[in-house]
């Protein structure tokens, strides 16, 4: 059973088309606690987006959260991009820093293509040792211990490549990486979700499909094997009902579903009150309709 | 080839040599699924999703780096080029600010855009601008202006503002820039007639002309600034530009100088004001942020 206060930082995804909104309040004025930015919109050495950063900063504290650093890849993050980061954290002091459980890139036929994408690895003894060595090196750079996010994903390394079989679970991949790196996890409870719909769908005929309750239930139980004390942040988030090859996609660009809010509510019971963000990465909302689903998210925690 | 590998080139497989499935067969093909070897297929369909990521992804990020050429032309043709682009030059930049720098020559050298052959110099001003935006920022220094008493012109250089650069262009890309960005000449009339009467002669006269024009880039504060310029402008920021002395910027101006063109009067015209004037201008204009010691 946890032991956390009852008063978890909720905060809410800040992206451009809310850059004013945010900047005319503050976080005393509005039920959020924090903003997250993605680090790579703000990697620029100048110009308004480091200003805009600073004036963000004087009203909200900061999550820094990466989307490109791929710390899953054989290739290594170069030291230009490394740096980049490291400076951007550095500078901006941001009370999380997080990234995730991905590759992006890998060299063909001599050059490193980069998909720009958050692609699954595979969960065995090399990746664990792959994404280690990349975790320390950021962790070493930014001083500081950092946050890895699970991911939904679309294929599976076992599907592309037999030698790339997965040795562990998930989940198993994700507590070894914490407690071999001192890491910590970013718990998104909306891929959890998209994954296993995603993959009912695939594996099952219609007629033996899992019901809500029973996906519910299935994944609630799944989350009381991670630990509490490495769950460091919850991202709640909904998903769009357009599908692209019969594949649910994790695009954002929904209010949170009533899945996702049935999950955090039980995802509290286990971790306590942790650290929660809504993300809304497209077809973006009016700023009040943001705020608003962090007022819920606050509710859920203030009703444990 | 490991599986990384395999999942990179499947993403940057080129479009053509996979055609989109029908909702038909997406159909049939779930429907069939719970075999391992439907497991697999179904698997392998996830490739579609990040293959659609890596187009739309891509597509709005050259949206916003070429912003003016995304309002300039039809949103469809501008989604079909960019999905052409993609293919013939895949992703090797972590950041997708950085990505597209091929895309004017790749825009002039595409058959389909031969009638509107200024997108491709819009494209080229696009980039420019964008990366002129992110270039590390400064501060005007106006106690270095105390050099000119203490130090010979010839020893003391200017110090350029964030990103000031000369570029060639043929076609009129300022006021193509003005017609992508300024919602007032998006509406009917007489403000737009005559921008579009300017427009067209000066895009006549770019056809006829085997001169391009000069023009000046650089960040006062946030946003990228263009300015065309004349002679002998194009001169004194050459020199800036290569780190020159201020003396050799001043002998232009002492020099009495006069335009090749004699019929240039708007070069005499500023030639007669003479350089602190000048100096005052680019000032103001925040073109020059302080003077520097040469080594």
């Amino acid at each position: 059973m946890n032991t956390r206060k009852p008063d978890a930082m909720i905060g809410v995804g800040l992206r451009h088309l809310h850059y004013q909104d945010a900047l005319e309040h503050d976080n005393k004025q509005l039920p959020i606690d924090f903003v997250e930015v993605h680090a790579e919109n703000f990697f620029a050495k100048g110009g308004i987006t480091r200003a805009l950063l600073n004036d963000v900063r004087e009203r909200y504290p900061l999550s820094i959260h990466g989307t490109s650093l791929g710390l899953g890849s054989e290739v290594d993050v170069p030291e230009k991009v490394l740096n980049a980061f490291a400076d951007l954290v550095n500078t901006s002091e941001p009370m999380l820093v997080s990234e995730h459980l991905c590759f992006n890139r890998a060299k063909v036929e001599g050059q490193v293509l980069h998909s720009g994408d958050l692609l699954p690895i595979a969960y065995n003894k090399k990746s664990l040792a792959q994404i280690g060595a990349n975790i320390l090196q950021v962790q070493d750079a930014i001083k500081r211990p950092i946050l890895i996010e699970n991911l939904s994903a679309y294929v599976s390394a076992n599907a592309l490549d037999a030698s790339a079989k997965d040795t562990m679970t998930e989940f198993e991949f994700l507590i070894n990486m914490c407690e071999q790196n001192g890491c910590k996890l970013l718990l998104d409870l909306n891929n959890l979700i998209v994954n296993a719909l995603n993959q009912n769908a695939h594996e099952t005929n219609s007629k033996s499909r899992l019901s809500q309750d029973d996906l519910l239930n299935a994944l609630s139980e799944r989350l009381t094997q991670l630990p509490p004390s490495l769950v460091g942040e919850i991202h709640l988030a909904g998903f769009s009902e357009q599908q692209v090859s019969g594949f649910i996609v994790d695009d954002h660009g929904q209010a949170v579903s009533q899945q996702c809010w049935d999950l955090y509510k039980r995802a509290l019971q286990h971790f306590g009150n942790v650290a929660t963000l809504i993300e809304w990465d497209s077809n973006l909302p009016p700023w009040s309709v943001l705020t608003e689903q962090a007022r819920i998210a606050r509710q859920c925690c203030n009703a444990l | 080839m490991n599986y990384q590998e395999q999942l990179i080139r499947a993403i940057f497989r080129p479009v053509s040599a996979k055609p989109a499935k029908t909702p038909t067969e997406i159909r049939s093909k779930t429907q069939a699924l719970g075999s391992p070897e439907a497991r697999l297929s179904g698997m392998t369909d996830g490739l579609d999703v990040y293959r659609n990521n890596y187009f739309e992804n891509g597509i709005r990020a050259l949206s916003i780096t070429f912003t003016s050429v995304f309002k300039l032309m039809d949103e469809s043709n501008f989604r079909a080029l960019s999905k052409e682009f993609l293919n013939a030059y895949p992703k090797t930049e972590f950041d997708w600010a950085d990505y597209g720098e091929a895309f004017p020559s790749f825009m002039m050298s595409h058959a389909n855009l031969a009638q509107t052959p200024y997108l491709a110099e819009v494209a080229e001003m696009d980039w420019h601008i964008h990366q002129i935006a992110r270039v590390q920022d400064l501060s005007f220094d106006a106690d270095s202006f105390n050099l000119l008493q203490s130090v010979p012109p010839d020893e003391i250089a200017f110090k350029a503002a964030p990103g000031l650069s000369i570029k060639a262009f043929y076609f009129p890309v300022i006021e193509l820039h003005h017609l992508a960005h300024d919602e007032r000449l998006q509406q009917p009339g007489e403000r737009r007639d005559v921008f579009m009467g300017n427009l067209n002669k000066l895009m006549h006269d770019a056809i006829k002309s085997d001169v391009p024009r000069s023009i000046l880039l650089w960040r006062p504060d946030y946003k990228t600034e263009m300015h065309q310029l004349n002679e002998l402008e194009l001169q004194t920021y050459r020199l800036l530009i290569k780190g020159k002395s201020i003396a050799e910027t001043f002998a232009l101006f002492a020099d009495d100088f006069t335009s090749d063109d004699s019929t240039n009067d708007d070069v005499n015209e500023y030639a007669s004001r003479g350089f602190e004037t000048w100096l005052g201008e680019q000032i103001s204009q925040q073109r020059i942020y302080g003077l520097r010691r040469l080594d």
